[in-house]
């Protein structure tokens, strides 16, 4: 050819060129459909509907009296009046983490469920999705008859309570109703944030005090709330082919990274796990991987029996074994104590309130789907 | 770049897009399955045999106990507790009284203006039971008419005191 040939349109070359453009749109569209089939695939491994969910919400408004997504365990009815709470939220510009322990306060209350007066069977004058009571100045019978107007007098009355949306989500919810079981509202907050995740695209694993949703990062409480403990890359999985007893995931931090709680709980176990040729070994010095054990640690007990493990700090943890701690909590700083070969944080999920190995499950999947990602941005 | 795709030719074309397809399904699988971090695929058994199966623990040995010699004392502090604060007939003040006998300063205060009328059971159907126990937490379960206290107790200055009241309708 010549010294046109750039730009040349010979017949031969047109060819080539319409393969392999042709070529190139069958890659896209074959890669395209697969992708979709494999995460049409990768969606229906699981029974629970809030594994699908992958977004952190999508800000549009929920709208209680269009067709509603199932929420297992939940009649339509409660998933319609959660809907109502959720709406009510929204609309008064409550962040995320509002709506869930509004739903989860009423699961407790009412079970969800518009409750009338029940007369005299009744102990007292409670009504509604949240036993609100006309005597104690909740509002008139038949005001207090209107799912709508329960919800916005809980979440005035929330707004009131200095620093709420960083409180262990049943002292919230107690600082409001004032009732004679202070602790029963925790139990509810699994399902009310999945509730609340349903209904709104991922909003249960947003930023929990940001009122426009967007994904958790740096240690923030997602309105499941859940946080990381540290902030740092994770260095090693969990049960990997090269490590299968590894029961949890490293996160590399510098020595002395203030270590927090995952969400609120209790704190069951405040140990030092530390042995060397059959002899106890001192968490307060660094460890070695010819000690076993997981140094200085502890457990924490939150809600669904989810437990907590936080090893290798650097010394005594700063709680005791008993104590309530709230979402992102100190409890200690990380070290290297115990079976560790430099400076970080191994840290342990465990469902069934099983704190052996067997209860342990991959902690990058369970922080994932409660907004706390321990990878990269939620 | 003409002269080079003139030498590929068609069949070297289909070859290099062939391949193409290829390298972008292995990539997609790739990235919707780690990048998901839902799905965890099992690893191939036969390439740990040679690890051995606790290699890389690094995590607790020798766990905690799940018996302990005090569990009867556990046991009367939740019942003492449970007795008191089914009494919502109480004049209020006498209530919260008789309540902070048994429970930590913490759960006093989160007591605070709540009216005994509220106490949503009257008598227990059954004797508690331990649910949950390390050396100086335990979680007591006891049954009452309308459904379930459960209560988390803990040790303080050396007396079970309770610090959680939980109530699970029936």
């Amino acid at each position: 050819m010549t010294a046109t040939t750039g730009f040349s349109t010979s017949p031969a070359r047109r060819v080539t060129r319409r393969v392999i453009i042709a070529l190139g749109v069958a890659v896209l569209s074959c890669t395209l459909c697969l992708g979709g089939v494999t995460a049409s695939l990768l969606g229906g491994l699981t029974d629970d509907p809030t594994t699908a969910i992958v977004g952190c919400g999508t800000g549009r408004p929920v709208d209680p009296y269009g067709a509603l997504p199932a929420v297992a365990g939940l009649t339509e009815d409660q998933v319609r009046n959660a809907a109502i709470i959720i709406k009510v939220g929204q609309d008064l510009k409550v962040p995320p983490r509002g709506w869930v322990i509004a739903v989860a306060t009423a699961l407790q209350e009412s079970r969800l469920t518009n409750l009338p007066h029940l007369g005299p069977r009744n102990d007292h004058d409670s009504i509604g999705l949240f036993q609100q009571r006309p005597s104690q100045g909740w509002g008139t019978v038949e005001e207090l008859k209107d799912p709508a107007y329960q919800a916005e007098r809980f979440f005035t009355k929330l707004l009131t309570i200095p620093g709420w949306e960083r409180l262990p989500l049943t002292v919230a919810a107690q600082r409001v109703q004032r009732s004679a079981y202070p602790n029963a509202y925790a139990k509810h907050e699994p399902l009310a944030a999945s509730t609340v995740d349903i209904l709104t695209g991922g909003a249960g694993r947003a930023a929990g005090a940001e009122l426009q949703l967007r994904c958790t990062s740096g240690g923030e409480i997602s309105a499941s709330g859940w946080t990381v403990p540290v902030v740092g890359p994770v260095t090693s999985g969990f049960r990997t082919s090269a490590r299968p007893g590894h029961n949890g995931v490293d996160i590399a931090v510098p020595k002395g990274t203030p270590v927090r709680s995952a969400a609120a709980g209790v704190v069951l176990t405040v140990r030092c796990n530390a042995h060397s040729g059959g002899l106890p070994y001192s968490c307060d010095r660094d460890g070695g991987v010819w000690v076993q054990g997981c140094g200085w640690y502890l457990d924490i007990l939150h809600a669904a029996n989810v437990i907590t493990r936080y090893c290798h700090l650097r010394e005594r943890p700063y709680v005791t074994a008993g104590q309530y701690v709230g979402p992102g909590e100190v409890v200690g700083v990380s070290g290297s104590s115990g079976h560790s070969s430099g400076p970080h944080l191994h840290f342990e999920v465990h469902l069934d309130a099983d704190p052996s190995r067997l209860g342990a499950v991959d902690p990058v999947a369970f922080m994932h789907q409660v907004g706390a990602s321990l990878v990269g941005a939620a | 770049m003409a002269g080079l795709l003139r030498r590929i030719g068609v069949r070297g074309g289909t070859a290099i897009a062939l391949l193409v397809l290829i390298l972008g399904v292995v990539a997609i699988a790739r990235f919707t399955g780690g990048g998901s971090s839902m799905v965890n695929l099992p690893e191939d058994p036969h390439a740990t045999v040679t690890v051995d199966p606790s290699e890389g623990d690094d995590g607790e040995v020798a766990p905690n106990p799940t018996a302990f010699p005090d569990d009867a004392a556990v046991e009367a502090a939740a019942a003492a507790f449970v007795n008191a604060w089914l009494q919502r007939d109480l004049d209020p003040a006498d209530w919260h009284a008789a309540v902070a006998a048994h429970a930590t300063d913490e759960l006093t205060t989160a007591l605070i203006d709540v009216d005994p009328l509220g106490v949503p059971a009257t008598r227990t159907t059954a004797d508690p039971t331990i649910v949950l126990r390390t050396e100086e937490f335990a979680q007591v379960a006891i049954p009452v008419d309308s459904g379930r206290v459960l209560l988390a107790l803990r040790v303080v200055d050396g007396r079970w005191l309770v610090d959680g009241v939980d109530w699970e309708r029936a």
